[in-house]
């Protein structure tokens, strides 16, 4: 019976064998990356990597392109004026605007300029970005799919509206591992700033289906950085040591008596966890950098919690071997009130941003580290709600909008893409965010086609299916 | 089919496997049963029970297959490195809530009501308040009974799902997901040393063990209640030594260990040797933190 049995499985084992080899034979190379090999991080990196690490330096909420760097002196010329239909052609406008009747172009009282041998145009909100625009490059032409923040950010983060998708880090960590010991792969560090931050969810540095351990770990301000890295009170390290190496001990005699090597891989996960609890803490202490660092990063820099502080951990965090740090500012969602909120924001982020690329720069870390620059989308040119003399707000717009990134593999000082002279539609070289991050992984060393994970039936990859490396943005 | 599939995942609860290895796919992107008539025997015994989920579990686990040890024999690597034929039972890490609930059934603080609205229990402070910037961002950490109660009733804020859970591989609940991952990370390790749920479990069984006649006999209780053996005898000679070395550094003048004793809302008896009581909370707590806490073999 148990031959008859072995005999119908393999039998079935050989037709599924068979099918499987006429499908790659019938449908040759084109198949072979969709039904072909099981993925083996191991294989990792497909080519040589240009990054070892990213910084990215997401300003969630979506930062208006107009106000910043995406120069549009029609607006100004025009203010007031109705946004001609001709630009807007039919198109849906976003939810908190689409009953308004009149959508009046808005233009608060900023200047641009050209700056550095580039010529990139900066907004005087930025005048420390002003400064670094060679380093930069920027894609004026990025565009998506959604309209709302949560599915928004979800999507730039792990390629779909949809949660549960492991996050871009959470992949890189999955595919490329750790580089260290003591800390985590994949680090989140949170900013918050003002009264109309907005939230954010765990899901978005979520490992979805990947292992946990490819999870982003959120750093907190305070004497927990890491939960649960703080020893009960009372217990002194001595004490904790002692533990561990009876635990040691223990688990060795668990494995001359089991034989199962993953026993000892748990005497190396409590050892991790005890080089953890100083190391993290030693890490992020700030008190030790020279006094020069905050002429860089800016006063702020010193206050826990703040944008500048988190951009002078990333710093630390990567220097120390940390593969992927996502950095949040939460402020960015200027509905109404944007001449006014967005010179804080600006004051929040600026200096701060420069200041991290500069001490990257010095220390020879921007070589191999790649720093990203952006939000989920980019705000409409009309304003939202009443248009003033000197006040407007503006509502979603996912037509458009720019980000920058610089460091490794980057093309410098260039501009990609361009939009119209509203800023509304992108009239060359469109970058979708699938795009984006097909870009990004390849600076990674990895194929975005051939990097998948097999769950529920079908091997998944952060570009779905979807996705071109923009060439234009590789050095 | 129905039967099959729920069969298939009453094996998994037992074995840590499925007897299809897919147990989210019975299509044919699945895998097929490593033992089809035995997957179809317990699938119309299922039936002829009633659907009754206790008498099946009930009836696999008093199978030999199930009782067997681990332990691997000594061809076993060479004949069935995966352990395909069940030639030895197959050791697998336990879920987040089964660990979270073991440390609570062992020491006897798990509270075994059933139903009711989701309960809040100890959570760093600062979570839902670190994300949200509306709704409910306030985590309210409730007390009594609430802390103790099987971690099935903890509260799920997708948003900000319970850490120590989601460390041990709990899903994060926006996707379905029938097989979770098991992985081993030293954030688990952190979980277990210092989650204020294991530190107090820890204090309530160190509590009773230190009213047993000895020493000797404390590490046999600590071991049946949290393992369901005895200790080896290098195991106990291990756990005797530790237990001296705590007591000798806690009692020492400037240790301040007895602020161990405070974590947690349940109290301790007043009457005991705070420093003896801190001694065989910290070996009950290097106990959770061993292999056999965490892995079912």
């Amino acid at each position: 019976m148990n031959d008859l049995n072995m005999n119908c499985m393999s039998d079935a084992l050989n037709r599924r064998a068979f099918l499987k080899n006429s499908l790659l034979g019938l449908g040759g190379l084109a198949f072979s990356s969709m039904a072909g090999a099981k993925v083996d991080p191991n294989e990792l990196p497909h080519f040589a990597a240009k990054a070892k690490r990213i910084i990215y330096l997401f300003q969630s909420g979506a930062p208006s392109q107009m106000e910043l760097f995406d120069y549009k002196p029609v607006l100004k010329e025009r203010f007031g004026q109705e946004l001609p239909d001709s630009v807007r052609g039919g198109q849906r406008v976003t939810g908190m605007t689409s009953n308004q009747r009149s959508f009046p172009l808005a233009m608060g009282d900023f200047t641009f300029e050209k700056y550095g041998q580039s010529g990139s145009w900066v907004s005087n909100l930025l005048p420390y970005h002003q400064k670094i625009v060679d380093q930069l490059c920027f894609i004026k032409s990025m565009h998506t799919e959604a309209i709302n923040h949560d599915p928004a950010v979800t999507f730039v983060q792990t390629g779909s509206q949809q949660a549960g998708r492991p996050s871009m880090g959470s992949w890189m960590s999955y595919g490329l591992g750790s580089a260290n010991e003591n800390l985590p792969t994949f680090c989140v560090l949170l900013s918050r700033s003002t009264d109309f931050d907005q939230p954010l969810y765990a899901k978005l540095w979520g490992n979805g289906f990947l292992p946990s351990r490819h999870q982003g770990v959120m750093f907190r301000s305070g004497h927990e950085p890491v939960l649960y890295l703080q020893d009960p009170e009372g217990l002194d390290r001595s004490a904790r040591r002692l533990m561990l190496d009876h635990l040691a001990s223990l688990h060795e005699s668990q494995y001359q008596h089991w034989q199962d090597p993953e026993i000892l891989n748990r005497v190396t996960q409590y050892e991790m966890a005890f080089r953890m609890q100083t190391s993290v803490p030693e890490t992020l202490q700030t008190d030790k950098e020279p006094e020069y660092i905050y002429g860089l990063y800016g006063e702020d820099a010193r206050k826990p919690g703040t944008y500048a502080h988190n951009c002078l951990l990333a710093r630390k965090l990567i220097e120390n071997g940390v593969r992927f740090v996502q950095l949040y500012h939460q402020g960015w969602d200027t509905h109404g009130n944007l001449p006014n909120q967005i010179k804080l924001l600006a004051k929040d982020t600026d200096q701060a941003s420069s200041g991290l690329l500069q001490d990257l720069q010095q220390r020879g870390l921007l070589e191999d580290t790649l720093v990203i620059w952006g939000g989920e989308f980019g705000r409409g040119c009309y304003s939202q709600g009443k248009l003033t003399p000197d006040n407007y707000g503006r509502d979603h717009h996912p037509r458009c909008f720019t980000i920058w990134m610089a460091g490794a593999g980057i093309n410098k000082g260039i501009t990609i893409g361009k939009t119209d002279d509203f800023s509304y539609n992108i009239v060359e070289d469109p970058v979708h965010v699938h795009d984006f991050q097909a870009t990004v992984m390849h600076l990674m060393g990895i194929d975005h086609e051939r990097f998948t994970f097999k769950y529920q039936g079908r091997r998944f990859r952060l570009t779905d299916v979807h996705g071109h490396v923009v060439s234009q943005v590789l050095a | 089919m129905t039967a099959r599939v729920q069969v298939n995942r009453l094996w998994k609860i037992c074995f840590g496997k499925g007897l299809v290895a897919t147990q989210e796919d019975f299509g044919n992107q699945g895998s097929l049963p490593s033992h089809p008539e035995l997957l179809d025997y317990l699938a119309i015994r299922f039936i002829d029970l009633g659907w009754d989920m206790k008498a099946l579990l009930k009836e696999i686990m008093l199978s030999a297959t199930y009782r067997q040890s681990s332990k691997a024999g000594k061809d076993a690597e060479e004949h069935d490195p995966e352990n395909n034929y069940y030639a030895h039972y197959p050791a697998h890490r336990l879920s987040a809530e089964m660990i979270r609930d073991q440390a609570l059934a062992a020491s006897g603080l798990l509270v075994r009501k059933i139903g009711g609205p989701s309960v809040y229990p100890y959570q760093p402070d600062g979570i839902w308040e670190a994300l949200a910037t509306r709704n409910a961002t306030k985590y309210q950490q409730q007390s009594g009974d609430s802390l103790y109660r099987r971690s099935l009733y903890t509260i799920w804020k997708r948003s900000s799902p319970p850490p120590a859970m989601l460390n041990f591989d709990a899903p994060d609940r926006y996707y379905c997901v029938v097989s979770r991952q098991k992985t081993s990370t030293p954030l688990q390790s952190l979980v277990l040393m210092n989650d204020p749920q294991f530190i107090e479990a820890a204090r309530i069984l160190g509590e009773q063990m230190m009213r047993k006649e000895d020493l000797g006999e404390a590490i046999q209780l600590a071991f049946s209640t949290l393992f369901g053996r005895r200790p080896r005898p290098e195991e106990l000679d291990n756990i005797t030594t530790l237990w001296h070395s705590l007591y000798a550094s806690f009692s020492d003048e400037a240790s301040n260990s007895a602020e161990i004793l405070q974590i947690g809302e349940s109290k301790t008896a007043s009457d005991l040797d705070k420093d003896t009581l801190t001694a065989y909370a910290m070996v009950a707590s290097t106990l959770m933190n061993y292999d056999e806490f965490v892995v079912k073999r």
